[in-house]
């Protein structure tokens, strides 16, 4: 198992090649790899430096390579996104993803960025006050969950309409439809049916921090 | 256990600081040498060799600070967090660090004798005197420094542990060393137990002085003082969060 459990908890005055040789004596572990980590993670061109001129990505690079030095099949990561520009919270995202999905690795993560998370894993596990509320897929929790947004001069219509299927529910506010149950295409099938003009159809999707409010009501504050 | 002592000497060595503090403890071996040149007027007498020889007490101060910086230092950093999650068992890690360190002061003490009549070697070459001192009489020198680097060396690692904060652990360790425990040895009640008084017992064995402990004695109180001090270290280790 690798970890990541305080992202860039690096001695400042020791190299980054000489941080990780010290972790893979005490665990174990071939000093061989260390070379092929920081290639890994992108510091190939920078082993020898002082972790004190580390950037904070670079220091969380760094503690990835090194959760990495044992080939782990499962990868504990806490924050791993911390203190990462842009650029950087992509690399990520697409190293986890590809340990994942490429390389077979159960990877882990917690984050309090859920719209990174979103962007990032596959299944969610909500947990507010040291309770597990919820664990799901958010590619199924995605599909049950999203909103069509509908407009129409005829809405009232179309809300009629929608509503003889029986399984979706429908919110007007003026010319607005607001459906959940339902899908964009669906909605649309409808409109052609009974002739009504659309002026606007979009599924709006529900974001896990969204999702995550519901279920904890707001108590994993 | 080797996994960890590996670990913890790559971690020592490492570190810029842990060679300029071994060159500064290698240059208080020499001072204190040219001093005893310079000071002591017989330059054929024993009293002359003997005080060449004797241990430096700028070293010993060194190689406590040292141990103080080491263990200290991973917890400012927070690298101890990765050598906890690596080596759960903490009692491991302070063991480790505490040989790797102690080894580093034997070093120093092994290297204290020898080089300190390099020193006067080349001080005779240059001018007048002569050595006069038996091997046995170097024998007992360098058992005496290398055991009293070693002790402060564990002290200055439980200290370290203890505080924490390098600044901190180094403003303990100098304090109780330079200041309190030298104050209440100036106390009739305390001068033998003192760490100043074995210090001086073991640096310069052959001019003890009669409030100091006997030689034996000071090897005695320095190991318990190590060992109460590791004990309590040890146990407030393994109680307290780590980043406490």
């Amino acid at each position: 198992m690798g970890t990541v459990l305080a992202g860039g908890a690096f001695h400042d005055r020791r190299s980054a090649r000489a941080s990780l040789h010290a972790t893979a004596a005490a665990a174990g572990l071939p000093t061989s790899r260390i070379g092929e980590v920081l290639e890994a993670v992108g510091l190939g061109d920078a082993p020898n430096r002082h972790v004190g001129a580390y950037s904070l990505g670079m220091r969380q690079r760094l503690s990835l390579a090194q959760a990495l030095l044992g080939d782990p099949d499962v990868l504990i990561l806490d924050e791993p996104g911390n203190g990462l520009d842009p650029a950087g919270l992509k690399w990520l995202r697409d190293t986890l993803r590809g340990l994942a999905h490429d390389q077979g690795k159960t990877v882990m993560l917690s984050s309090h960025i859920l719209s990174e998370v979103q962007e990032t894993v596959d299944v969610a596990v909500v947990i507010a006050e040291g309770a597990l509320m919820s664990e799901f897929s958010l590619a199924e929790a995605d599909a049950g969950q999203h909103v069509v947004i509908a407009r129409s001069p005829k809405a009232e219509e179309l809300q009629a309409a929608v509503e003889r299927g029986g399984e979706a529910k429908v919110a007007r506010s003026g010319d607005e439809l607001r459906i959940t149950g339902s899908s964009a295409s669906r909605v649309g099938e409808l409109a052609l049916e009974i002739g009504v003009a659309l002026s606007e159809l979009r599924a709006e999707h529900r974001s896990l921090e969204e999702h995550y409010m519901e279920l904890t009501q707001g108590r994993g504050r | 256990m080797g996994r960890q002592l590996s670990a913890e000497w790559i971690k020592l060595r490492s570190l810029q600081a842990t060679w300029l503090m071994v060159g500064l403890g290698v240059i208080g071996i020499v001072a204190q040498a040219i001093i005893a040149l310079v000071t002591v007027k017989d330059h054929d007498s024993q009293e002359l060799a003997l005080g060449v020889m004797s241990g430096s007490g700028v070293t010993l101060l060194i190689v406590a600070l040292l141990g103080v910086t080491a263990a200290a230092g991973e917890y400012s950093q927070k690298s101890i967090i990765t050598t906890y999650t690596v080596t759960p068992k903490r009692w491991r890690v302070l063991l480790a660090k505490t040989i790797v360190v102690a080894g580093v002061a034997l070093a120093l003490g092994l290297l204290s004798v020898p080089l300190s009549r390099v020193v006067a070697a080349i001080w005779f070459a240059f001018g007048e005197g002569s050595w006069n001192a038996s091997f046995g009489d170097a024998v007992h020198y360098a058992i005496g420094i290398m055991i009293a680097y070693v002790g402060f060396s564990v002290v200055g690692v439980m200290i370290g542990t203890l505080a924490r904060s390098p600044a901190l652990g180094v403003g303990i360790a100098f304090g109780l060393l330079v200041m309190i425990d030298p104050l209440l040895g100036s106390f009739s009640f305390y001068s033998e137990y003192s760490l100043s008084g074995v210090s001086q017992t073991l640096l310069d064995p052959d001019n003890r002085q009669s409030n100091q402990p006997l030689f034996g004695s000071a090897i005695s109180l320095l190991a318990l003082y190590a060992i109460v001090l590791a004990a309590i270290t040890r146990t407030v280790e393994s109680r307290r969060d780590v980043q406490g």
